[in-house]
C-alpha cells in the first residue's frame, strides 16, 4: 500500500535521532559528574586545610 | 471562630491590593490598553474580511485577555516585595493560605474588569453578533477568569520573586492553562455560533472541573511556596 | 575535624558499579535495535517503517515513567524535607525532558510517511508537547532560582501541579480534536515484534535509570561542593 522504497530514510533518520540523543546526553551526564567531583574534591581538600590551619 | 477570621483575613488582602491598584490607575489603565492593543494586532493578522474575524473572535479574545493578565499577575507581588512587606504579611499569625486568597480576589476583580472592557471592544473590532445566549456567556468568561487567575496568582507568586520573572510566568503558566483555555474558548466559540452543536455544556463542565482542581491544589501548595 | 559530614547531612553517591548497568543498557539498546532492524518481518501495512516504533514506543513509554519518577521524589520531598529527594526528582525531570523531545521527533519523523505532515493536532502528540513545555518551564525555573531551599520546593509544588495537568491535558485535547490512530491487535503482531519491543523497552528504561542515577550523582557532588566551599569560607573568616 505505501511505498517501501523511499521510507529508509525515515527510518535511518529515527535511529540517527535516537542515537543522537543517547550519546549526547551520555557526554552531557559524563562531563557533569566529572566536573562536579573535581569540584567537590578541590572544596572538601580546601576546608580539611582551613580547619587544619584552625586547630 | 477561625472561619470568619480567615475570611476576614482574605477580605483585608483583597482590598488592600485593590486600593493600591486604585490609587495608581496607570497600571489598570496600561494594562486594558494592552488588551486593546493585541486585539487590534490580531485583527490585522487576520484581514478586514469580517466573517473570517467573526470565526476567530473567542480564541483572540481569550489570547487579548491572557497577554494583558500576565501583566497583572507580576504586578500583584511587586508592590510588596519592593518594599518588603511580603515578610511582615508572613509574620502575621494565621493560615498562609489566606494571603493567596486575598490576592486572587484582587486578581479577579482587576483581570474581569479588564475582561469586560476588552470583550465591549471586541464586539466592536470583531463585528460580533450577541448571541440570545448571552448570560451564559458571561458565566463562561467568569469561569475562564477564574481558571487564568487561580494559576496566575499561584505561578506569580514563585515568579516575582526569581531572576527573569518576565520569561518564567508565561513560561510556567501558559502550558499549564491549556485546557482552561482550550475550554473557554471552544465554549464561548459555540455560544457565540448560537451552540447548534450543543457542545457548550461538555467545555463548561471541563471548565468547572479544571478550576476547582487548581483552586483546591494551589491552596494546598501555597504553603510551601510562600515559606521558602 | 578533618571529617566534613558536618557540613552537609549526607556523602555525595559514589559512582560504584553503575557505569557498568550503563554499559549493559547501551549493550541492550544496541542489540534490541539490531533485533528491530534485522530480524522483524515488515510490517503488512506499515512496511518498513514499522521499524520506528522500536525507538519511538520505549522513548514515549519510559518518559512517562520518568515523569512518573518527578512525582513520586516531588511529593516525598514535600513530605520529608530530604535536599537530595528534590535533586532525584531535578535529575529525572530533565532525562524526562530529554526523552520527551525525542519522543516528539521521532513521533514526527513517522507521521510524515504515514499521514503525510510532520505534525497533527491528536490528542497524544498535543498533550506530549504540552507536557515537554511545562517540563521545560519546570527546568528554566531551576535555573532563575538560585537559593537551594526554594528551588526545591517550588520546582516540587510545580511538578505535582504539572502531573496533575497532564490528564487533564489530554482530555482536553482529545475532545478537541480526536484523530484516533488505529492500534494494531495483537493477534495481527509477530511475537518477534513484541519481543523486540520489549528489548528496546528494558533498554531504555535501564538507560533513564542509569542517566537519572549519574545526573543524580554530579547534582548531590555539586551541592557537596557548595557547602563545603561555604564552610571553608566560613572557617577561614
Amino acid at each position: 500500500m505505501i511505498p517501501t522504497t523511499n521510507n529508509w530514510a525515515f527510518i535511518i533518520s529515527a535511529y540517527a535521532a535516537a542515537w543522537i540523543a543517547v550519546i549526547g546526553y551520555w557526554v552531557f551526564v559524563h562531563r557533569a559528574v566529572r566536573r562536579a567531583r573535581a569540584r567537590y574534591e578541590q572544596a572538601t581538600a580546601s576546608l580539611a586545610r582551613s580547619q587544619g590551619k584552625s586547630q | 471562630m477561625r472561619r470568619p477570621d480567615n475570611w476576614r483575613r482574605v477580605r483585608a488582602i483583597a482590598w488592600k491590593d485593590l486600593t493600591t491598584e486604585r490609587r495608581s490607575k496607570a497600571g489598570f489603565n496600561g494594562v486594558v490598553a494592552l488588551g486593546v492593543t493585541i486585539l487590534a494586532l490580531f485583527g490585522f493578522a487576520l484581514g478586514p474580511d469580517a466573517q473570517a474575524l467573526r470565526d476567530a473572535a473567542a480564541g483572540v479574545l481569550w489570547l487579548a485577555a491572557l497577554f494583558a493578565a500576565v501583566l497583572a499577575f507580576n504586578r500583584s507581588y511587586q508592590v510588596e516585595l519592593e518594599s518588603g512587606a511580603l515578610e511582615q504579611l508572613l509574620l502575621y499569625p494565621g493560615a498562609r493560605w489566606t494571603i493567596y486568597s486575598g490576592k486572587l480576589l484582587a486578581n479577579l476583580a482587576f483581570v474581569g474588569l479588564m475582561l469586560v472592557i476588552v470583550v465591549l471592544v471586541g464586539i466592536v473590532l470583531f463585528s460580533v453578533r450577541i448571541p440570545a445566549a448571552w448570560p451564559a456567556l458571561i458565566g463562561v468568561l467568569a469561569l475562564g477568569a477564574i481558571g487564568i487567575c487561580t494559576l496566575g496568582t499561584f505561578y506569580a507568586s514563585m515568579s516575582s520573586r526569581s531572576r527573569a520573572r518576565e520569561v518564567l510566568l508565561p513560561l510556567l503558566l501558559f502550558p499549564m492553562l491549556v485546557p482552561a483555555l482550550l475550554a473557554a474558548m471552544q465554549a464561548s466559540k459555540a455560544l457565540l455560533n448560537g451552540d447548534i452543536m450543543h457542545e457548550a455544556g461538555a467545555w463548561v463542565k471541563l471548565l468547572v472541573a479544571y478550576d476547582i482542581i487548581f483552586l483546591i491544589a494551589t491552596h494546598l501548595a501555597f504553603e510551601h511556596v510562600i515559606e521558602a | 575535624m578533618s571529617d566534613t559530614s558536618h557540613t552537609i547531612p549526607w556523602n555525595p553517591p559514589k559512582p560504584g558499579r553503575w557505569p557498568w548497568f550503563g554499559a549493559f543498557a547501551i549493550a541492550l539498546l544496541l542489540a534490541g535495535q539490531a533485533l528491530g532492524v534485522i530480524a522483524s518481518p515488515p510490517d503488512r501495512d506499515m512496511g518498513d517503517l514499522e521499524k520506528i516504533i522500536y525507538v519511538h514506543v520505549p522513548a514515549a513509554w519510559i518518559m512517562s515513567v520518568t515523569f512518573a519518577i518527578v512525582m513520586y521524589y516531588s511529593l516525598k520531598y514535600l513530605w520529608k524535607r530530604d535536599e537530595r529527594d528534590d535533586l532525584a526528582a531535578a535529575s529525572a525531570a530533565e532525562v524526562g525532558t530529554v526523552l520527551n523531545a525525542l519522543t516528539l521527533i521521532l513521533g514526527m519523523i513517522f507521521a510524515k510517511p504515514t499521514w503525510g505532515v510532520w505534525w497533527t493536532w491528536d490528542a497524544r502528540l498535543t498533550s506530549t508537547l504540552v507536557l515537554f513545555l511545562m517540563f521545560v518551564g519546570y527546568l528554566s525555573l531551576r535555573g532563575f532560582v538560585d537559593d537551594p531551599e526554594r528551588r526545591a520546593q517550588w520546582s516540587a509544588a510545580v511538578g505535582i501541579l504539572g502531573a496533575i495537568n497532564v490528564g487533564i491535558v489530554y482530555m482536553s485535547v482529545k475532545w478537541w480534536r480526536t484523530l484516533h490512530q488505529t492500534q494494531s491487535s495483537p493477534d495481527t503482531v509477530a511475537s518477534i515484534y513484541v519481543l523486540a519491543l520489549r528489548i528496546n523497552a528494558f533498554a531504555f528504561l535501564f538507560l533513564m535509570i542509569y542517566f537519572v542515577r549519574r545526573r543524580y550523582e554530579s547534582m548531590c557532588l555539586d551541592r557537596a561542593a557548595d557547602h563545603a566551599t561555604e564552610a571553608a569560607a566560613l572557617g577561614a573568616a
